[in-house]
């Protein structure tokens, strides 16, 4: 990664930590409107990248080999954003179980990854860490908001999670990653 | 391709088409150079920046993907080592967009070379490495794209080297690693490659990328599904391809040295190769990261005379000290590097001639 890179990247990351302070200031307002904003941010970032995906299945991926894998991850990407969609107006418990779900996914995910590099003697530790770390979360969530039922911890957890995020990208902008020269 | 090819063999090529030792130096030097020549080398002679033929893997990291990103990455891949094979290329039921990446799809014999070659004929001998190292990367680099592209370059799990035992073909899986520490295990069939992003534009995606390094060695013959072909199966026959782009080079460099008549496509020099045929497959074949020191004792055969390691100090302090730069050696290398990638650059971004309304 460039210096330039770095830069944008190492940004990029303070910004979101803005964002993370200012959700945790909005518990100490009203943390159903926090709420609300969470949804609605995750729901068109999702809706929006699985439309991109998707039109570049259609424009492009289609005529690929392998292509469908681009067509399977945009359904599924905007099909998690309008799911996300619908879940605005309903109980704080339901979108803690979901904010569960997603990360546990998630974590899930970024473990067998991690599991993958290793295998491809790629760097993994960071990998394995971050899946470790969300599935952490998944499981404060599932102790601290079902059992407690209270949106605070809807949104503080979100919060963390960008937090945490932000960390990961700032942290990222200094991880060397393999590229190999073409001549 | 790598030194290997371009210095020590484009040498024992310029030999056998009739050039004497030292102008057969100087094309090899030449044709070695467009893989080093970088913005960044350049910014160290003073050089100009346009003239780059290459990037390093931290300059390609540093490009912005947009539009003029993209623009300049494929003018240095598709000018120097992806040549385009046909422009106006046509399949049906494809979007515009599909369509703007497939034209670049680099193969041998194309148009562009033709030009390329015939450019160099009134041109010093700089220019004529430049084109041969076009040339030769034509054979290497075929079926891949000078531009990043998922659609084009990526690759996937199908791959198998194929492995002649007792006269009998038999395929063996390939793996690909995607670290950047470790070097290719010939024996193991494990290689290097850049790592799989569904991301159309990403730099992984550019060239033979997530092929790793096998199309740059001469012994390997391997199966595998390009991206682009609707699932067909692409042999890829180095050792055959090498051995045609080796007498495509004694050809090119004989009608230009003799300047008796244009460079045509799909013409060979087997007349003079040929003598040397199982020597040069022999060099072709051995399963090796680098022939360089095989193709170097065959050039010192050919002339006579030692060829000396590619070093690059004197060009560079010649360069450096002269007053009338552009007659020296990376004077007239950068004047021909930039003509040549105005060439490619503009037929591959000339807007299409509309017709006027009578």
């Amino acid at each position: 990664m460039s210096v330039g890179a770095k830069i944008r990247r190492i940004i990029g990351g303070i910004l979101m930590l803005l964002i993370s302070f200012l959700l945790i200031l909005t518990i100490t307002v009203d943390s159903s409107a926090g709420i609300g904003l969470i949804m609605a941010f995750i729901s068109v970032w999702l809706i929006v990248y699985g439309i991109r995906l998707l039109h570049y299945y259609s424009k492009m991926a289609r005529y690929m080999v392998g292509g469908k894998t681009i067509l399977i991850l945009g359904f599924v990407v905007m099909d998690l954003g309008l799911f996300t969609l619908s879940l605005l107006d309903v109980h704080s418990s339901i979108i803690i179980l979901y904010l569960l779900g997603v990360y546990a996914f998630s974590g899930a995910i970024d473990v067998m990854r991690a599991f993958e590099q290793r295998k491809n003697e790629s760097p993994w530790k960071w990998k394995l860490a971050t899946g470790f770390i969300e599935i952490s979360v998944a499981l404060t969530a599932l102790v601290g908001g079902v059992f407690f039922r209270s949106s605070t911890i809807v949104v503080l957890i979100f919060a963390l999670g960008i937090a945490y995020s932000a960390v990961a990208r700032i942290v990222d902008a200094f991880i060397k990653k393999p590229m190999m020269a073409i001549l | 391709m790598q030194e290997d090819f371009h210095y020590y063999a484009t040498y024992c090529a310029a030999i056998l088409a009739g050039y004497t030792h030292e102008e057969s130096l100087t094309i090899c030097f030449s044709a070695q150079f467009v893989d080093l020549c970088t913005k960044t080398f350049l910014t160290v002679v003073d050089g100009p920046k346009e003239a780059a033929t290459t990037q390093l893997n931290l300059e390609l990291m540093d490009m912005k993907l947009d539009k003029r990103g993209l623009q300049e990455i494929t003018s240095v891949w598709s000018s120097f080592h992806f040549l385009p094979y046909d422009l106006n290329a046509k399949r049906k039921k494809r979007s515009r967009a599909y369509m703007q990446k497939y034209r670049l799809i680099c193969n041998t014999n194309g148009e562009l070379l033709k030009e390329t070659v015939n450019r160099a004929y009134s041109e010093p001998l700089e220019a004529v490495g430049i084109a041969m190292h076009i040339l030769a990367d034509t054979w290497a680099h075929r079926y891949f794209a000078g531009t990043p592209s998922l659609v084009i370059n990526n690759t996937n799990y199908y791959f198998y080297e194929i492995l002649d035992k007792d006269g009998k073909e038999e395929r063996r899986p390939i793996t690909f690693k995607h670290k950047a520490s470790m070097s290719d295990d010939i024996e193991n069939a494990v290689y290097l490659n850049c790592i799989y992003q569904y991301s159309e534009k990403s730099i992984m995606n550019l060239g033979h990328g997530r092929a790793g390094h096998l199309p740059d060695y001469s012994f390997i013959k391997y199966v595998y599904l390009p991206a682009w072909m609707d699932y067909e199966e692409m042999i890829k026959d180095n050792p055959s391809d090498y051995y045609h782009a080796f007498s495509q080079m004694v050809y090119a460099l004989r009608t230009i040295h003799r300047q008796e008549h244009e460079f045509e496509c799909d013409r060979y020099a087997f007349d003079v190769v040929d003598e040397y045929k199982n020597e040069i497959m022999r060099i072709l074949k051995t399963r090796r990261l680098s022939a360089s020191e095989d193709w170097r004792a065959f050039g010192m055969k050919l002339s006579g005379k030692e060829v000396p390691e590619f070093d690059l100090t004197d060009a560079k302090q010649e360069y450096k000290n002269a007053s009338d730069k552009e007659n020296t050696t990376l004077g007239r290398f950068f004047h021909a590097a930039i003509e040549q990638k105005r060439l490619v650059t503009r037929k591959i971004y000339a807007k299409p001639v509309k017709k006027k309304k009578e």
